[in-house]
């Protein structure tokens, strides 16, 4: 296991990223960091330092030390049920304290209920540092969008019984929406929640009938997604509303599943049974509002999750190829080897890339809704909606592809328990998954880009000049590529919602290559180091975009698809 | 019962990665990054723990402005509840530091325990206990393992000795130097800084006295460096022995017998 | 004549072999060289010192000071420091003699270095040498001003040195100064009953062999190679083994032609006991612990797979 005593300072493009891509200034002055009378930070300076400092120290310095020498056996261990309670093994139960007393458990969460209040982009590196040390823990430390939700949708009194607790790291949540036959379509929920009428006139609720597969259900608060409206009257998305359920005898946790990763993570099976329930919000918006908030913060998460795993595997992988020496030499220097390292790297550079693009356009959005500036929030909303789902399914797809391969640098070694990359693997498999498979990220950016989205975001590119020649040359070529994804787009939207479904992720794979290009480009104005990286980037993409943009202009038709012998 | 602890602490170089010629061409050491000595992270921890089960206050206490690492600061971060820094121009030797260091505590008043690290690679700083010690008149313990009982007016430590360890008891207020080794999640391993305490504690101003405002007019320097010169280092050539291979593992030991 | 004082350490074994280097030590610098003893039932121990090179042995008996303990001992040696006036003060750099030397400098207000490994004159005063850095720079001490410099040292400073003997003996009629100073409640102590010091083979185990059992394994594979156990203090703590094998900084140091490590991570504190060994082999599932920095072969794997490989093949 490659060893070091700080995931954030040992991590020189995390903290390029960080100190010279994110633009902080106007992260604070939307959110209010700084700016005004009353705001936490005298100037930009020292709340960017602030920010930066806690990345290093505590969040850095105890994911390395203590939660990344435990995973092992976090993994080995797993949790365990015991009448109807998780139990969870020694070095998890350590990690949790170790977050609860340095105090990370209310990042995000107003200062008002004890949290720091951190931004998203704050949080998502803090995701990245802790799930580069154990995956598996990222689902409870990335459980904070649950606080967030209540704080944002939650009547006051909920907010001040629940909230300070859930920042001191008292009580932990779950969000629960999954039943056996609603997953990805989550409009077909159908635990009932009854109103209690006779008994409780001023309007609380039970709930009754299971969940599953969900992480951590075996939490204090749990967000719950439930039908309250007659299907008569109000079928699928609109007859469902969002219920806080606090943990008690009429919440059964009936199994927790036996899973390929994540084994620090529990994942249970829930039955309500006539649970107390209080309603969030309006009654019928369960799906479509809140639901939909808490999926967006979650699969930022889970982006987060994604690139702090493929942080970890590329580690792995070029620690090892230095070291292992076949036909006389280091296997590192095999080109084969070599082509190997190279596409771990730049596929975790650039996850990273768009990671911090879109967390800084979700801050962006939710500062200028407080500031109740609806121009700017309509503007970096959309530019959130569309690159949420897309930077969940990218970073996801790359973290298993850097998975896989660092174990086939590792060779027979990679297969074996004794090395890390196996458990990575197996982590980094989830990922793709929950939250939204990637086929449901695909689908929800299609939509989006299909409506013409993405323009926005790439006007900043549009017309700029770049002074540099190597780099005017690379951002000749990726204005090239322009024309291919906008027909690509256009023929979408021209040949049909069935075409449009059958070519999605083509046309997503497009968009994302060619704005990550941009981004990666725009790094390398910076460091000269990401001239390489964005070389190395294009190469690969932009023939990959040609590609993609043949195949959604010819001819294929869902029936070739469909392969079944006669 | 509560107890009143002041920890002495200070920055260290950090000499875990130095490689190659540790001097530059002018026989000066070259800059190495410096970090909180890790014997005395280990004592305020200590302190802290005391504190936590017992009660009382927590007061550090560092001799020399901040290089890369404000110690005093980062002790306030992980609880500390107060903390005073002593000024000085000079690259001081340890008995004037001591001097500085015992007038300081004097001037905090009254502890039950003075904390720091014993600095094993250097021995430094368990020179520091001592000369402390013996400034103060306290009773003082050095290679302290750990403190087995604390009750009002006597501590009793378990010390590290050649051969095994020894059990003593000490009147209070005692100095102890404590050199605690962690074993793997080590119930004494030094607490991370707290994310709350580390945004209100930013720039909470920590009170500074020089010698002068100490009573002391200087001490007499009675330790020079008068210079350093590079060892020179035994150059290892290791060959990397496959772990699954018997036939190498069978070739080692041809050559190792 | 320039006097030095030499702080002899002695217990149920006599006088410590570091006291007896100190003592050579002294007897090459030139000057009068007085031994002081403290403690109870001396005899012994006054004999040793006189066949090492003490021109005077100078004994303080007291009931309290039958275990050493900081505080009365070291008003007793101040006391002494004040009545003989020696320009240098030799204490070894032990438990004992890093607690006691600087204790006493703070009471002295003395200048006080610890762990040298060198005394040298240098005009009217002293060179004092230690070595610094992870063992990288030698660095040079002088003291100043004019008190007694009280200096421990570090074994393989001199070679204990036997001599004709004959001398004076100067019993001290001093006792601890009063007030509370506590006491030494127990020791728990091994006898020695292995020389680390002289093996050829060393196989030691440290955190990483995780468990008495696994130990048994190494205990074999130090059979077979006809050499004996090391430990580091971890696996010492840990009760595994018993702390006469410690090896390092408070334990033995040993310059064996074979040191195998196993499961040991390379802590200064552990390597400053290893450094004369002529081959090393590291045992350790981490690629990148500190013990490799100075291992001649490196083996990067699970040493309950590595040893019981290299017992089989031993036969
Ligand atoms: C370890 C783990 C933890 C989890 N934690 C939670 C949790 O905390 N809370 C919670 O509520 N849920 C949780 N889930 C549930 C998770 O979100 C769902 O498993 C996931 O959304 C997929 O739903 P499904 O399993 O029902 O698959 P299905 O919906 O049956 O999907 C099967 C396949 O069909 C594809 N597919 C389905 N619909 C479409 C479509 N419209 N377009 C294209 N492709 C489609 C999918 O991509 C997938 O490949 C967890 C799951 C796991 C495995
Ligand atoms: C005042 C003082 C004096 C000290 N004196 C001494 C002394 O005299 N001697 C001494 O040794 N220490 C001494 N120490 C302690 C020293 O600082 C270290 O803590 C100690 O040496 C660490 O021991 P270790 O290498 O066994 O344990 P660790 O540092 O915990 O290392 C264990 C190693 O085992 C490896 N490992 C784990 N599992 C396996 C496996 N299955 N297979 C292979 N490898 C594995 C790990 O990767 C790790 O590198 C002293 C400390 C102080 C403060």
């Amino acid at each position: 296991m490659v060893t070091s005593e700080n995931f954030y300072q040992d991590n020189p493009d995390l903290r390029f990223v960080m100190e010279q891509m994110v633009d902080w200034a106007a992260i604070f002055a939307m959110r209010g960091d700084t700016g005004h009378a009353e705001a936490p930070f005298d100037s930009v300076e020292e709340a960017r330092e602030a920010n930066l400092d806690m990345l290093s120290d505590p969040i850095g310095t105890i994911a390395a030390q203590r939660i990344a020498p435990r995973a092992e056996d976090v993994d080995r261990l797993g949790c365990r049920l015991e009448n109807g309670q998780v139990i969870f093994s020694e070095p998890l139960q350590r990690n949790l304290d170790d977050l609860r007393e340095a105090q990370l458990t209310g990042l995000t969460m107003d200062p008002a209920y004890g949290g720091i209040g951190f931004s998203k982009t704050f949080y998502s590196a803090a995701v990245e540092l802790v799930s580069r040390a154990d995956a598996s823990l990222m689902n409870f430390f990335g459980l904070q969008g649950i606080a967030d939700t209540i704080q944002q949708f939650a009547s006051d009194e909920i907010k001040n019984e629940i909230l300070p607790d859930m920042a001191s790291g008292l009580l932990s949540g779950a969000m629960v929406l999954t039943e056996a036959d609603a997953g990805s379509d989550l409009s077909a929920v159908r635990t009932r929640s009854l109103l209690e009428a006779e008994e409780n006139p001023d309007g609380d609720w039970t709930l009754t009938g299971s969940k599953r597969f969900i992480t951590n259900g075996c939490g204090d608060v749990l967000l719950v997604l439930a039908r309250s409206e007659d299907p008569a009257k109000y079928g699928g998305g609109r007859g469902l509303s969002f219920f806080l359920v606090t943990r008690g005898e009429r919440v059964q946790i009936r199994r927790i599943e036996e899973k390929l990763g994540i084994h620090g993570s529990p994942t249970c099976e829930i039955y309500f049974d006539k649970a107390p329930a209080r309603l969030i919000g309006r009654r019928g918006h369960g799906l479509t509002r809140y639901t939909a908030w808490l999926m967006a913060a979650a699969r930022l998460g889970v982006a987060a999750q994604s690139v702090g795993i493929s942080e970890a595997a590329l580690r792995e992988a070029e620690a090892y190829a230095n070291d292992r020496e076949q036909f006389g030499k280091k296997i590192a220097e095999l080109p084969a080897v070599a082509v190997m390292l190279a596409e771990m790297r730049v596929a975790t550079e650039a996850s990273r890339a768009l990671l911090y693009a879109t967390s800084t356009f979700v801050d962006l959005q939710e500062g200028a809704e407080k500031l109740g500036l609806n121009v700017e929030e309509k503007k970096y909303g959309r530019a959130a909606d569309l690159l949420t789902p897309m930077v969940k399914y990218y970073t996801s797809e790359l973290c298993n592809m850097v998975t896989s391969t660092a174990i086939q640098v590792h060779g027979g070694n990679g297969f074996m328990k004794d090395y890390p990359v196996e458990r990575l693997f197996r982590d980094a498999r989830i990922t793709n998954i929950y939250e939204g498979t990637s086929q449901i990220q695909v689908d929800w950016a299609v939509v989006r880009l299909v409506r013409g989205e993405l323009t926005a975001i790439l006007e900043p590119y549009a017309g700029r000049v770049w002074e540099d020649i190597e780099l005017a040359e690379l951002a000749e070529r990726l204005h090239d590529s322009r024309p291919l994804l906008d027909q690509a787009t256009a023929c979408l939207k021209q040949r049909g919602p069935e075409y449009r479904d059958l070519m999605a992720r083509r046309v997503v794979d497009m968009a994302l290559d060619h704005y990550v290009g941009w981004l990666l480009l725009a790094q390398a104005e910076k460091w000269r180091y990401k001239r390489k990286v964005v070389r190395r980037f294009l190469a690969d993409a932009l023939p990959r975009l040609r590609m993609n943009h043949e195949i959604v202009m010819g001819d294929r038709t869902l029936d070739l698809e469909r392969l079944v012998e006669a | 019962m509560s107890y009143h602890i002041i920890v002495v602490v200070r920055e260290v170089w950090d000499t875990r990665d130095l490689v190659g010629e540790p001097l530059g061409l002018d026989g000066v050491l070259k800059p190495l990054p410096r970090r909180f000595d890790p014997e005395d992270l280990n004592s305020l921890e200590q302190a802290l723990q005391i504190k936590d089960r017992e009660g009382g206050s927590v007061t550090v206490l560092s001799v020399g402005q901040p290089g890369e690492v404000d110690v005093l600061r980062e002790c306030l971060y992980r609880g500390a509840d107060e903390a005073f820094r002593v000024t000085t121009d000079e690259d001081l030797d340890t008995g004037a530091r001591a001097a500085l260091l015992a007038a300081a505590i004097r001037r905090i008043g009254a502890h039950d325990l003075v904390l720091l690290g014993v600095s094993v690679p250097e021995g430094e700083n368990s020179l520091l206990a001592g000369e402390l010690a013996g400034r103060l008149g306290h009773a003082q313990l050095t290679y302290v393992d750990s403190l087995t009982e604390l009750v009002p007016g006597q501590v009793t430590c378990r010390r590290e000795i050649e051969m095994g360890s020894e059990f003593v008891r000490l009147p209070l207020p005692a100095v102890l130097a404590l050199g605690v080794y962690l074993l793997k999640d080590d119930p004494r391993t030094p607490r991370a800084a707290k994310a709350m305490l580390k945004l209100k504690l930013k720039k909470a101003p920590i009170p500074e006295w020089s010698a002068a405002e100490l009573g002391l007019a200087g001490e007499p320097r009675r330790m020079r460096l008068a210079g350093l010169t590079a060892l020179p280092q035994r150059n290892v050539e290791t060959h990397d022995v496959d772990a699954g291979s018997e036939a190498a593992l069978a070739a080692l030991l041809r050559d190792i017998r | 004549m320039t006097r030095i004082l030499v702080f002899l350490e002695h217990d149920e074994n006599g006088v410590t072999d570091l006291s007896l280097q100190a003592l050579a030590l002294a007897g090459s610098l030139g000057g009068e060289v007085e031994a002081l003893l403290v403690g109870q039932s001396l005899a012994a121990a006054v004999e040793v010192a006189l066949a090492h090179g003490a021109a005077q042995v100078l004994t303080v008996e007291h009931a309290t000071l039958a275990n050493y303990l900081a505080g009365p001992v070291s008003s007793v040696v101040a006391a002494v420091v004040t009545e003989r006036d020696p320009v240098l003060v030799l204490f070894q750099a032990s438990t004992v003699g890093n607690d006691l030397a600087p204790l006493t400098a703070g009471r002295l207000e003395a200048a006080c270095l610890v762990d040298c490994d060198g005394v040298e004159r240098a005009g009217n005063s002293w060179r004092l040498l230690r070595t610094e850095f992870d063992a990288r720079v030698r660095a040079a001490y002088q003291p100043e001003g004019t008190g007694p410099v009280l200096v421990t040292l570090k074994d393989g400073v001199a070679e204990v040195r036997a001599t004709a003997g004959g001398g004076d003996v100067i019993p001290l009629d001093l006792s601890p100064a009063g007030g509370a100073t506590g006491e030494v409640l127990r020791r728990e102590v091994v006898k020695k009953t292995v020389n680390l010091k002289d093996a050829r083979v060393i196989v030691g185990g440290g955190a990483g062999v995780g468990s008495r059992e696994n130990f048994a394994l190494l205990e074999r594979l130090a059979e077979k190679l006809g050499g004996e156990i090391g430990a580091t203090r971890a696996s010492v703590d840990a009760g595994w083994v018993s702390a006469e094998r410690q090896i390092g900084q408070t334990g033995v140091t040993v310059k064996p032609d074979l040191y195998i490590a196993c499961g040991i991570s390379g802590a200064v504190q552990h390597l400053v006991g290893i450094r004369d060994a002529r081959t090393v082999v590291g045992i350790n599932s981490d690629p990148s612990a500190p013990i490799f920095r100075v291992s001649h072969y490196r083996i990067v794997g699970d040493l309950t797979s590595v040893v019981p490989k290299l017992i089989e093949l031993l036969g």
